[in-house]
């Protein structure tokens, strides 16, 4: 597998310059496009971010506590999406819920970054055994599909938020020190660092300063779209009944509490499920975005998308 | 192509390995009673469990347990479940499995159905009002989270218009038509992710194919255009798409535990929600095991498919 990407990723980056056309308005015109829809995204996900920090101004009431006088009302001028079976405020739910869906995400994600990084740069500059470990571990972890690893270390460390951001962490790293350690291959044989090393460049420095900028893009490119699995796993998790418990405000939760009431009250399940969907639209256009920008052959060859 | 096939599976050796290793240390080495993996939720007495804990190995050092423990599952042994009173795990995955594999065959079918004719109609009439639908559609269709979009078709299908069942699982081989229509939302809802995917993969390496030398001498000797591009181009194209189809048939499975939740289908993935819920250890471990070796297999399907449609990767 690991060959395989190699492989790939030498072929593609000489079909990339074989190819370079020339721009034509057309070519200018979905470029434009490409990036219109990057900035929507992070439009969308800057709004989320707000949302979240200000989620106890913008709430209209305690997203926990329950309400009896108002049970399962409909959206309305008093309860912007509707109210739930103990009469709490979706709306003030859902704000809350975003406040969760991004710390639990961006947690992951840093996760998956703090270890997948260096794995991969250790694994790609050292070779030898190093490698051989490192990639047979991470094809070892890629051969569970990410939502069922998830869960099974859920069940190994236990539910709540701080353990399923370890989980969604741990289930990013293979992906991540995949991309790096091709970055640090491809730069490992350039006479640029032939000539570091014949200068006297250290390791660390090595690593840091002549290495590091050329891993730099995928990693960003990837982290959003870890972003995107991350807040979809969350929710996943949530709504199954195993990740984050009640009574604490999750869009997965809230979707669980609705899915009960989808015969008469469907408005419970609508609101959340939006949240998700626009939220990890959002991630995946700034992706995408940041590939096209800052390196359209990587992403492509390890057939990330 | 067989000295092919047969190299490509001792390479998955190490990985397998690798993978029970992972599930041993994960989900063997939690705190708690290790023989509750064995016997079940059976009451032991203080003898009967001194005599268990040495047959199984469990006052042994740690690599010599995980030895043990991986020679009782080779030889078809999963240890038993903490529910349903101790039934052996793996009769309870044997009976679970087909369930799953029908879902996720029919999701497939879907996908294919889906992402091939909309791939091509995008691809052919670039830029047209069905292209950018087209587009709009897949785009959604990857950021949708699967368990929504299942309950979203259920309150259509199941409670507005009422044509299908909003959940449950009737076996399609005892009684056809109750068992496929059980079906049709399930495998429609985890379908939903790999036909968008699939569908761009179609349209950029259809887009690709069509530009070739080829293709212009397919047209110039006077070909109808659908034959052109169905039985032409479609081959080589196909390339990169069976690529992505074999990768995402992981996230199937995946998927698969989520959709069986919601519609109540008692397939491998609602085990492994069980099993988790429930702290079944022996469970978890079983199901994470077959499909890893599941997805490996798949993986290593998608090369031979692979290698056949291009004879070029044969040789390499």
């Amino acid at each position: 597998m690991v060959q395989k990407a190699d492989a790939a990723l030498r072929s593609e980056a000489a079909e990339f310059s074989r190819r370079r056309q020339p721009l034509t308005p057309l070519r200018l015109l979905s470029q434009v496009f490409k990036v219109r829809l990057a900035g929507a995204g992070l439009v969308v996900v800057c709004v989320f971010a707000a949302v979240a920090l200000l989620a106890n101004v913008i709430d209209r009431y305690d997203p926990v506590k329950p309400d009896y006088s108002a049970p399962l009302a409909r959206p309305s001028g008093r309860h912007f999406f509707g109210t739930d079976q103990l009469g709490r405020d979706i709306f003030s739910r859902v704000v809350h819920g975003a406040r969760v869906s991004l710390g639990v995400a961006t947690g992951a994600t840093l996760l998956g970054v703090a270890i997948g990084v260096p794995l991969g740069l250790l694994s790609g500059f050292r070779r030898g055994w190093h490698d051989d470990v490192i990639m047979r571990v991470m094809d070892g972890l890629s051969a569970t599909p990410g939502i069922l690893l998830a869960l099974a270390l859920v069940a190994a460390l236990g539910p709540g938020a701080v353990n399923v951001m370890v989980a969604l962490g741990i289930v990013s790293v293979p992906l991540l020190s995949r991309l790096v350690r091709a970055g640090t291959l491809a730069v490992r044989e350039t006479d640029y660092m032939l000539a570091a090393t014949a200068v006297g460049v250290k390791t660390p420095r090595l690593m840091a300063v002549h290495i590091m900028p050329n891993v730099v893009a995928p990693v960003l490119v990837q982290g959003s779209l870890v972003m995107a699995f991350a807040i979809l796993a969350e929710a996943s998790l949530s709504f199954l009944g195993v990740g984050i418990r009640p009574p604490q405000p999750t869009w997965g939760i809230i979707l669980a509490d609705g899915f009960q009431f989808i015969d008469s009250h469907f408005w419970l399940s609508l609101f959340p499920g939006m949240a998700i969907f626009f939220l990890v639209l959002g991630f995946n256009f700034v992706g995408d975005g940041l590939r096209d920008v800052l390196d359209p052959r990587l992403g492509r060859a390890l057939g990330l998308k | 192509m067989t000295a092919y096939i047969v190299r490509r599976l001792f390479q998955m050796l190490p990985v397998l390995l690798v993978v029970t290793l992972l599930v041993y240390i994960l989900l063997g080495v939690v705190p708690g009673d290790p023989l509750v993996g064995i016997v079940g939720s059976e009451a032991v007495s203080a003898e009967d469990r001194a005599a268990l804990m040495s047959k199984y190995g469990f006052d042994k050092p740690l690599p010599v347990q995980y030895g043990l423990w991986l020679g009782r599952v080779l030889r078809g042994d999963l240890g038993k479940s903490t529910i349903r009173s101790g039934e052996p795990v793996g009769q309870n995955l044997l009976r679970r499995a087909p369930i799953t594999l029908q879902l996720g065959a029919l999701a497939f079918l879907f996908a294919l159905a889906i992402a091939l004719p909309a791939g091509v109609i995008s691809a052919t009439r670039r830029n047209s009002i069905w292209d950018t639908a087209a587009t709009v559609v897949s785009m959604a269709g990857v950021a949708l989270p699967n368990f929504w979009l299942g309950i979203m078709l259920i309150l259509l299908f199941g409670f507005i218009w009422q044509v299908l069942p909003p959940g449950g699982y009737v076996s399609p081989v005892e009684h056809p038509v109750v068992g496929i229509k059980s079906l049709l939302l399930p495998a429609l809802t985890l379908a939903g992710p790999l036909a968008a995917t699939s569908m761009r993969q179609v349209r950029s390496a259809l887009l690709e194919v069509m530009a070739q030398d080829y293709i212009r001498t397919a047209r110039a000797k006077g070909l109808a255009e659908r034959s052109v591009v169905w039985v032409h181009a479609l081959k080589n194209a196909m390339l990169p798409v069976v690529t992505v189809m074999g990768l995402y048939l992981g996230h199937l499975i995946g998927g698969a535990v989520i959709v069986e939740q919601v519609f109540a289908i008692p397939g491998v993935g609602r085990m492994a929600i069980l099993a988790v819920l429930n702290g079944d250890v022996a469970s978890i471990q079983a199901v994470v095991l077959l499909v890893a070796v599941s997805v490996l297999m798949m993986n290593l399907l998608t090369d031979v498919l692979y290698a056949y449609l291009d004879p070029r990767i044969r040789y390499a």
